[in-house]
């Protein structure tokens, strides 16, 4: 009969736990690629159980699609089909730029940059908890989804992965304590670090040299820095500046532009074009460093050889540089 | 008795769901902390079957479902079932009011440690929040005890 028996723990095994516990989270805290594979290896049971539980619901909108009256589905067809054309239209417009910015590029000794691949993901559980926010989505491993990349939604920057199992992955919300993020301020040209905040929807800024003249309003945009995120993507937009007499700096506080609690559906960037290559070695960080002052010196080397030379056919300049203001015009209408 | 090796799996089961699934904001910061109670109760009732590393592995998946620090939820709830494998022979015989009393004073502790690792223990809302999180268990803890007792008659 186990009534009467005593079960006290055996204080070894308790010992054990306690001490094994202690040592994982120490590793995790390290950041080490055992834990994560044991992290992603129990993961993918958790996602696989999120997934399956979460299938009811997207049966539920299914079925709610189906029984949508004919008349409401052809006026939302035709509203999608219009939104297309739009989008294609402005694509359109997007492309014939981008063929401008590369040729431009080239011609400033950089790489031409390229439409990164995004994959759709649908959101399959909510996890907020007070060190992090984060939600799961349903593409994982096997979708190329890997740790570090970035997510966005149909207005802005949403996240980044924090997680990818084989059934699902994690993405940590921009709006997570800690998370800290390198973007520019509207035309103001100053980059810095945006953070998050513990409060929903809210990120700070803080010391900013007061002569950028920061304004409500403003948006923050990726500066492309940071590797990770791709440059240009809209981030937040500023709805407070503190200015403090006392000091040069103001303090600002933003709003994200994508609607972190209410998302349904966000694309993972799943080849940032601006990334630097997969960290190989130690040789990672130096690399990173050197490439854009390599490229400084190489730049500099041809001005200065190339600045007598530039003079002579300074007569077929001119055309070039007319022909700017010309081919602007009708993108700024 | 053979009836345990699909009711405790299977409970386990049911209780990491509903600590995952309804992702709603109000209900992942009020639920009952339904995987700990489970163990718990299985600890009180078959500690020949889950003791501690039952307890501990529970944890650990509760650790990576809510993305937390992995260990974290491991630790507290080993030493949760240590305490309650321990006071096993009182906790037993005990009325489910005492019982559920000492549930809810075990996981106050359980939540204030969790807090502090999560550094957030300064925070006064979110106290309030894991206090509130509490008596939600105090008064899970009696339906659990029916739910499971309603099943046992069953099977």
């Amino acid at each position: 009969m186990t009534l009467f028996e005593s079960h006290r723990p055996g204080i070894t095994r308790l010992l054990v736990l306690v001490l094994l516990s202690v040592f994982l989270m120490a590793l995790d805290r390290a950041g080490s690629s055992w834990v994560k594979q044991l992290n992603s290896g129990i993961g993918s049971l958790t996602d696989g159980i999120a997934r399956i539980v979460h299938a009811p619901a997207v049966w539920g909108t299914n079925l709610s699609l189906f029984l949508q009256s004919k008349t409401e589905q052809v006026k939302r067809i035709r509203a999608l089909e219009e939104e297309n054309l739009l989008l294609k239209g402005q694509m359109q417009q997007f492309f014939d730029l981008q063929k401008q910015l590369n040729e431009l590029r080239k011609l400033l000794h950089g790489q031409s940059t390229e439409v990164p691949n995004v994959l759709l993901a649908r959101l399959i559980a909510v996890n907020d908890n007070p060190e992090q926010r984060t939600f799961t989505i349903n593409r994982g491993i096997r979708d190329g989804v890997k740790p570090g990349q970035p997510v966005i939604d149909g207005q802005g920057i949403v996240g980044q992965i924090l997680r990818s199992s084989l059934t699902g992955a994690v993405v940590l919300k921009i709006d997570s304590r800690h998370y800290a993020l390198s973007v520019a301020i509207g035309d103001t040209g100053f980059v810095g670090i945006v953070r998050g905040t513990d409060t929903r929807d809210t990120l700070t800024m803080s010391r900013i040299p007061e002569r950028f003249k920061v304004k409500v309003g403003d948006l923050l945009t990726t500066s492309g820095l940071d590797g990770v995120f791709p440059q240009g993507y809209p981030v937040a937009r500023v709805t407070q500046v503190q200015d403090e007499r006392s000091q040069a700096f103001v303090n600002i506080t933003a709003r994200p532009v994508a609607d972190l609690d209410r998302i349904s559906q966000v694309l993972v960037l799943t080849d940032p074009p601006d990334a630097p290559p997969p960290p190989d070695s130690k040789a990672e960080q130096a690399s990173v460093v050197s490439i854009p002052s390599q490229r400084l010196i190489e730049s500099t080397q041809d001005i200065v050889p190339r600045a007598p030379d530039f003079l002579a056919p300074s007569f077929s300049a001119p055309p070039a540089t007319q022909s700017q203001p010309g081919q602007e015009k009708p993108h700024a209408q | 008795m053979r009836s345990n090796w699909v009711m405790i799996p299977l409970s386990l089961l049911v209780a990491l769901i509903l600590t995952i699934e309804p992702s709603v904001p109000l209900y992942q910061h009020y639920a009952p902390q339904w995987l700990l109670l489970t163990v718990l109760y299985w600890c009180i009732r078959e500690p020949n079957s889950v003791g501690l590393g039952v307890a501990w592995l529970s944890g650990l998946v509760l650790d990576v479902a809510t993305v937390g620090l992995l260990g974290a939820n491991a630790l507290l709830f080993t030493l949760s079932a240590a305490v309650v494998l321990g006071l096993r022979q009182m906790l037993f015989f005990t009325g489910p009011v005492q019982q559920a009393l000492f549930i809810a004073g075990l996981s106050t502790v359980y939540l204030l440690l969790s807090l502090w690792m999560q550094g957030g223990i300064a925070d006064l809302t979110m106290l309030l929040h894991n206090m509130i999180r509490v008596i939600s268990n105090l008064v899970a803890w009696p339906f659990i005890l029916m739910v499971f007792n309603l099943f046992r008659r069953r099977y």
